[in-house]
């Protein structure tokens, strides 16, 4: 029983950590950052964060580092990576007033794409 | 009982953090808010017992969250109960810590959208409690169950795969035929409902997705991956790495087959790490059809799989000769 007993609180601290990584995106973002530093996701989310802070330079760094980390990655989940990048980044150039560029970057959107669903949100950017 | 308790006291203490945490990720696309509930239910029916949750909190995330928390605490006994005579009372109790208070669970109980695989596992022991009873009424009641799991999310058709546990059943008899007709029936209703889904699903990502076989390897490396997570549960990540060398897929695919066999060859002499093997394979493999999108399997989705996992821990125990496992528990 003692064996039990002690392997149940080690597994309860261990989960009591692992709760609060789930707080916030703030909190499961950077955590992923830190412990898979490797996928770019975690920084294309990061970006979205910074954006929504008014942190633009720090989006674009953000944004520039899930580039090169999607170079890593094979066809398909490169090409899903850089959908996302380039949306996150559309986003970014609409909160600039930058409708031109935004226009650019969503060129061309394949259905179901990250980049679609910005055109479906703002469809008077994508004309 | 008194054991019970106080894990439950203990998982209800691990998890205080979730009644603060806020929605997070793509929660808000998921969660059916109190504005557009009744819509979700009218066409996912296995939704519904989000309306309480909804109605309680009005919205808030601590409803959300406390909802999860309660189903993953009524799971567990739910669990408790089916495990029943099958395992001793030592065995139940490692089972159910791991199941309880494993912090690989996390990322289904403290995230709201995770908690739909929370929901599901609840649907599906409740119906394999209901089934094992076998009472007219508790095989109508496991059909309703059952059926309310299949409309809950498409992967959740992977669950015809059960119907080799279901078959296990104690029923016999008249009561067997209710049970398989009472399986049948529900599987139906899963089929009749997904349709729509099944035709959004293939034609948004079969014919542009990676090969079965390459998804397959995927999902062998994430399957490995997360298993050293069971045994070493530090490090999770709700983005894991899928940059792997080509060979290391193979690899990955090859040990699940040997596992497999090993656990075939010893089915006589120890039965329970075939039915782990097979309950994980028939409830992932379907995934491998599915193309993925940034995670090929994420921790939520190893909810209802790891089950085996945990009753395979459990059972260990048993192997002990009784003198032994009252010495250790």
């Amino acid at each position: 029983m003692k064996g039990l007993g002690l392997l149940a609180c080690v597994l309860a601290a261990l989960t009591f950590r692992q709760v609060w990584v789930w707080q916030s995106d703030d909190t499961l973002w950077w955590h992923a950052a830190q412990v898979t530093p490797s996928a770019p996701r975690p920084w294309v989310n990061l970006a979205v964060l910074a954006i929504r802070q008014g942190d633009e330079d720090g989006a674009e760094a953000l944004l520039d580092r899930a580039t090169v980390l999607s170079s890593f990655q094979g066809d398909f989940d490169r090409a899903w990576t850089l959908d996302l990048v380039s949306a996150t980044r559309a986003t970014l150039r609409i909160s600039q007033g930058r409708l031109t560029e935004a226009r650019t970057l969503l060129e061309g959107a394949p259905p179901l794409s990250a980049r679609a669903a910005v055109c479906q949100r703002m469809p008077a950017v994508c004309g | 009982m008194l054991a019970l308790g106080a894990l439950a006291l203990l998982t209800g203490l691990a998890y205080v953090g979730v009644w603060s945490a806020g929605f997070v990720f793509d929660d808000p696309n998921w969660i059916p808010f109190p504005t557009d509930a009744w819509h979700v239910v009218q066409r996912v029916p296995g939704q519904a017992p989000w309306l309480l949750a909804s109605w309680l909190g009005g919205g808030l995330p601590w409803a959300y969250h406390g909802f999860v928390l309660g189903l993953h605490l009524v799971n567990g006994l739910l669990l408790w109960s089916l495990l029943g005579s099958f395992l001793t009372a030592p065995a139940k109790l490692l089972t159910l810590t791991l199941f309880w208070l494993h912090p690989i669970q996390v990322e289904s109980v403290a995230y709201v959208s995770g908690g739909t695989e929370v929901l599901l596992t609840s649907y599906v022991l409740l119906a394999l409690l209901l089934w094992s009873i076998g009472a007219w009424w508790s095989l109508v009641g496991g059909f309703v169950a059952f059926g309310l799991a299949l409309t809950l999310k498409l992967s959740a058709m992977a669950l015809l795969g059960l119907l080799p546990v279901v078959l296990r059943l104690p029923p016999r008899g008249s009561m067997r035929v209710g049970l398989v007709l009472s399986f049948t029936a529900a599987l139906i209703v899963g089929v009749v409902w997904s349709p729509v889904q099944l035709g959004f699903w293939l034609s948004a990502h079969l014919p542009t997705g990676p090969s079965v076989l390459e998804q397959g390897t995927v999902l062998a490396v994430a399957l490995w991956r997360d298993l050293a997570l069971v045994v070493w549960p530090v490090r999770f990540s709700v983005e894991p790495v899928t940059t792997f060398a080509p060979w290391i897929g193979w690899v990955a695919l090859a040990g699940m087959v040997l596992a497999g066999v090993g656990a075939w060859l010893l089915r006589h002499a120890w039965p329970v790490p075939f039915w782990a093997w097979a309950w994980i394979v028939v409830l992932l493999l379907p995934r491998a059809l599915v193309r993925y999108q940034g995670s090929p399997l994420t921790l939520a989705h190893l909810y209802l799989p790891l089950l085996a996992v945990w009753v395979l821990a459990g059972a260990t125990v048993d192997l002990f000769p009784r003198g032994v496992t009252d010495a250790r528990f």
